[in-house]
């Protein structure tokens, strides 16, 4: 499973291990769209899984391959579909991998980390007794919740806002945005209040690159643990939990 | 007479032996095992067993903000959980952070194990690498060999930390993963 990297974007690669996988975003596809794992609703959610890959190609995201070989079983998958019931199965590509399969089993896993999640945690829910207390040497853990497919669809959303709008098409190159100065304004932001709402941190009238720059910034402060996403009655916000 | 004094001689020496066990486990870092105690005290295993099973039952007792806890195969004392907020406060410390990625390659690992790096990746159809070298720098997991397989890739298995820190005294107190098949309908009929 690794890189058949293909991306024209001129990003960094984002390598980020928050990311839980194409599994874990068919999952909460199948999920969201409320059927259950079997072959049929893997068809039905086709569409909008290649949606999400075609965006976090645009991310360069560093392990787009792993994507890129489920996308290619769903298509397969849906291929067989289409074909009328007394046609030759055998004219399809055998399948090289159990997609089904593959969701019963990771879906275990994924559920069994979850519970892992909720055990009494030394250095979070209880605390032993330093080796020297002047140092307050414990160790302090924190077990991240955040679901970070809900970032990556609200982002998705804005910038399908764009494609409606008509913008004449004049690229001004030069004018590319930076990484660190993005952080500095979204760090500059945070300064006055410690919560920012999601649009105004992404915001499609300051232009498709910028958008995308932003979610890579806030990935990492996320990552870093700068920054903390709530959700209030489904709005995503950013909590500042930098100094 | 005789009899009664003998009696208060034995108790004596009870209490003698539980206050060291007691120091002993209250200054250690870790997990200390009881045959670690038995051995330096010198003392049987069985007496050193049952003198700890007291005390813990004292501490429960007392009904402090201090318990000893089994884990990781030994003894240590610990904070109640209510008291979890504050002394987070108190410690002021940035915490070490385990995103959802790295929490699902560490229970792989820890059901698996010994697990190599694309037997992990198998089951979450993603490259694993960062987790991994993440879990690798917080000591949750190690190296315990390699596979006798082309390539011989490492073979990974949960630490001690690991045990201590997910409050579990053995591997084996893990819950089934079987247990996970229809975790979603347990938990809205909850």
């Amino acid at each position: 499973m690794k890189d058949l990297n293909s991306s024209n974007s001129n990003f960094e690669k984002v390598k980020l291990d928050i990311f839980e996988g194409p599994l874990d975003l068919l999952l909460n596809l199948i999920k969201e769209n409320n059927l259950d794992i079997y072959e049929l609703s893997l068809t039905q959610i086709t569409e909008q899984y290649l949606e999400y890959v075609e965006l976090l190609k645009e991310f360069n995201f560093d392990d787009i391959g792993d994507y890129l070989v489920i996308a290619a079983e769903l298509a397969r998958l849906k291929s067989r579909s289409l074909l009328p019931d007394n046609e030759d199965e055998s004219m399809i590509d055998e399948p090289e991998i159990d997609l089904v399969e593959m969701l019963k089993e990771y879906k275990k896993y994924r559920a069994f980390s979850e519970n892992l999640r909720e055990r009494v945690l030394l250095g979070r829910d209880t605390f032993k007794r330093p080796t020297d207390l002047s140092l307050r040497s414990n160790t302090l853990w924190e077990v991240q919740k955040t679901d970070i497919w809900k970032l990556v669809t609200s982002v998705k959303k804005v910038l399908q806002l764009e494609n409606y709008k008509e913008i004449p098409d004049i690229e001004i190159e030069e004018d590319s945005i930076d990484q660190d100065q993005r952080r500095i304004s979204i760090i500059n932001n945070f300064k006055d209040r410690k919560i920012l709402k999601f649009n105004e941190i992404f915001n499609i009238k300051d232009g498709r690159e910028s958008v995308i720059v932003s979610f890579i910034v806030i990935l990492d402060m996320i990552k870093e643990g700068n920054v903390l996403v709530v959700e209030d009655e489904d709005q995503i916000q950013f909590e500042y939990k930098g100094s | 007479m005789k009899i009664k004094f003998n009696l208060n001689t034995r108790e004596a020496r009870m209490k003698n032996l539980k206050n060291k066990i007691e120091g002993i486990i209250f200054i250690s870092d870790t997990p200390v095992k009881s045959k670690e105690i038995a051995d330096f005290l010198n003392e049987d295993l069985i007496k050193v067993k049952n003198s700890i099973q007291e005390l813990i039952i004292e501490w429960e007792r007392k009904e402090g903000s201090i318990k000893i806890e089994e884990v990781a195969g030994g003894f240590q004392f610990r904070t109640k959980e209510e008291l979890k907020e504050m002394l987070t406060e108190y410690i002021n410390k940035k915490p070490y952070r385990l995103s959802r990625a790295g929490l699902e390659v560490l229970g792989i690992i820890a059901k698996k194990q010994p697990a190599t790096k694309i037997e992990v990746d198998k089951i979450r159809g993603v490259d694993s690498v960062g987790a991994i070298s993440v879990l690798i720098e917080r000591d949750l997991i190690k190296v315990v060999g390699e596979k006798e397989v082309p390539g011989r890739p490492f073979l990974y298995a949960t630490t001690d930390l690991f045990l201590e820190v997910f409050s579990l005294n053995t591997i084996k107190d893990l819950p089934e993963i079987g247990e996970f098949e229809d975790y979603e309908k347990v938990l809205k009929e909850e």
